[in-house]
């Protein structure tokens, strides 16, 4: 068997045991559909803008709801809950690398979070008066975010000491991430103080990339290559961290 | 004597300054069994962990299959951890595939079902499962990978007599086919029925590693033969460390090749014996005797 056996054996094992828990699914489908939903009613009540943007602007905000809570979600609250089971020892005296455990994790929940990135998208184009280049760099940018989040919810998961801290850890960094990064709430509505904050937030050099390559053009390399950095970065100190001690 | 499968030298491990194992040596042969005893806290898990190379020692060192435990095949390992619970909501035939997976090669997954008796649960999520067949499933993704060297955390814990038996009688059969096995438990008796060799752990320390019959030879004494009879008198004269009760007679120091002798020696006295047993002092008593520093007799 190869390393992409194992990671398949991994991840139906995930996606298998992922797809039989209700909460879960529900936590993951609906909730952005709510979220997304409620920003709908608001732009068309706002006669196609809400808090002075138009409906494009927060093309990359709805994404980034389920290209960040997704993993967060599926890999932060998994490893105390893993490592309580004796599931991450028994996979530490396997031929599977810890590598290859966040990875196959991040593939999961990437299928996980296409599902209702693809229908908030299209919910966004019948329900409001909104126009959209759908480009490569789309798929690049959600891909980083998947993987940034993946490697943040595995440095959470192992910092944290119960499965319950580590999602009350992964939702009090997620949620202002998601929505202050100039994202679902304009730049504009946030105070002064806190928008250099936001600067060091990938997901708003996420946002400003998205917003780029939704209107056709190119993303700035800068931002790229900010949310590509960040991406390999939280990774590989995800990996690094994963209580797997054998490797 | 056969290569080692698994080797300590010297091996100490602390968590948070706490010595959890202390200056531990330790060889296991190949193709045999072994089983670790010691009450909660004493160091086994710990000591599994060391030698399956979950956790690295703090000094000492660890070979597996041979070689430097770093470089070990984990394929050729087979892991039940303590308290290790699978995803719930797969059925023990998607679990036996999804540990199969990881390794370059594994069994059929129906072969390992049947041999453990667990088939007609095999499409049942693994939460809807007895605590039995639960236990089973676990073993069976331990063993999914044909390992060579099998460690077993207590893998009768928490499941019912009758499948501690079942198990008592699947393990030794691996054992009979080449693998080498390592377990812990509480149970004395589940040590003896299913280990060549017994450890006993107690504060971090390995105290004794040996047959369960040399090291009730050397804690508690040798075995004794009881003559039951009318006459104790007459044979208890006849007899070397023989000494006399009211209806019995107690030789003791008996080995099993002394055994048959001694037997013809009674017999010819010509009184009426109504029973003989052989005995060893209880296996239970040892570790007691042990940790309390009674030394051999």
């Amino acid at each position: 068997m190869s390393r992409l056996d194992r990671l398949r054996a991994e991840s139906l094992a995930e996606f298998r045991s992922f797809t039989r828990h209700r909460t879960a699914l529900f936590f993951t489908f609906v909730f952005p559909l709510l979220i997304v939903g409620a920003y709908v009613a608001a732009i068309n009540a706002g006669d196609g803008e809400f808090l002075g943007e138009a409906a494009a602007y927060y093309l990359p905000g709805f994404l980034a709801l389920v290209f960040v809570f997704t993993p967060l979600s599926r890999i932060d609250g998994s490893i105390p809950r893993d490592l309580e089971a004796g599931r991450l020892e028994k996979l530490a005296t396997t031929p599977l690398r810890p590598v290859d455990w966040l990875l196959a994790r991040t593939i999961v929940a990437g299928v996980l979070a296409s599902v209702p990135a693809v229908a908030l998208l299209l919910i966004a184009v019948v329900a409001t008066p909104v126009s959209m280049h759908l480009s490569p760099w789309i798929l690049l940018l959600c891909g980083s975010l998947l993987v940034t989040f993946a490697g943040v919810g595995a440095i959470i998961g192992r910092l944290a000491d119960s499965e319950d801290g580590a999602i009350a850890v992964g939702n009090a960094i997620g949620f202002p991430l998601v929505f202050f990064s100039e994202t679902l709430i304009p730049s504009d509505v946030v105070p002064t103080s806190i928008q250099p904050v936001l600067e060091l937030s990938p997901v708003t050099h996420f946002a400003r990339a998205g917003r780029t390559a939704f209107s056709g053009g190119t993303p700035a390399v800068g931002e790229l290559a900010v949310v590509g950095i960040v991406a390999v970065v939280a990774f590989a100190v995800g990996v690094r961290l994963l209580p797997m001690i054998r490797r | 004597m056969a290569t080692p499968v698994a080797e300590a030298a010297d091996v100490t491990f602390s968590y948070d300054s706490e010595p959890a194992v202390d200056g531990v040596s330790f060889s296991l042969p190949a193709g045999t069994a072994a089983a670790l005893l010691g009450p909660n806290g004493a160091g086994k898990t710990t000591f599994i962990r060391l030698l399956t190379g979950i956790l690295t020692p703090d000094d000492g060192s660890v070979r597996l299959f041979g070689g430097d435990l770093t470089e070990a095949d984990r394929a050729r390992l087979g892991v039940l951890p303590q308290g290790f619970t699978p995803q719930a909501r797969l059925t023990p035939r998607e679990l036996l595939e999804y540990y199969g997976g990881l390794y370059p090669e594994s069994r059929s997954v129906t072969t390992v079902l049947e041999e453990l008796g667990i088939e007609s649960a095999a499409d049942r999520q693994y939460r809807r499962l007895s605590g039995g067949q639960q236990r089973r499933t676990c073993l069976g993704i331990a063993l999914i990978n044909r390992p060579r060297f099998l460690v077993l955390d207590e893998p009768t814990a928490g499941i019912d007599p009758g499948g501690k038996r079942a198990l008592w009688r699947y393990l030794p059969k691996l054992v009979d086919a080449g693998t080498t096995l390592l377990v812990t438990t509480h149970d004395m008796v589940e040590a003896e029925r299913l280990a060549d060799r017994i450890g006993f752990f107690h504060q971090g320390e390995l105290l004794a590693f040996d047959t369960a019959e040399a090291l009730v030879e050397e804690y508690l004494g040798q075995r004794h033969l009881i003559i039951e009879t009318s006459a104790p008198a007459h044979i208890a004269e006849r007899l070397e460390a023989a000494s006399m009760t009211d209806e019995a007679v107690r030789v003791e120091g008996v080995t099993q090749s002394e055994l048959g002798g001694l037997v013809d020696q009674v017999l010819d006295v010509g009184v009426e014996v109504t029973a003989l047993r052989w005995e060893q002092p209880p296996l239970e008593e040892l570790f007691t005797t042990m940790i309390e520093g009674g030394g051999g007799t």
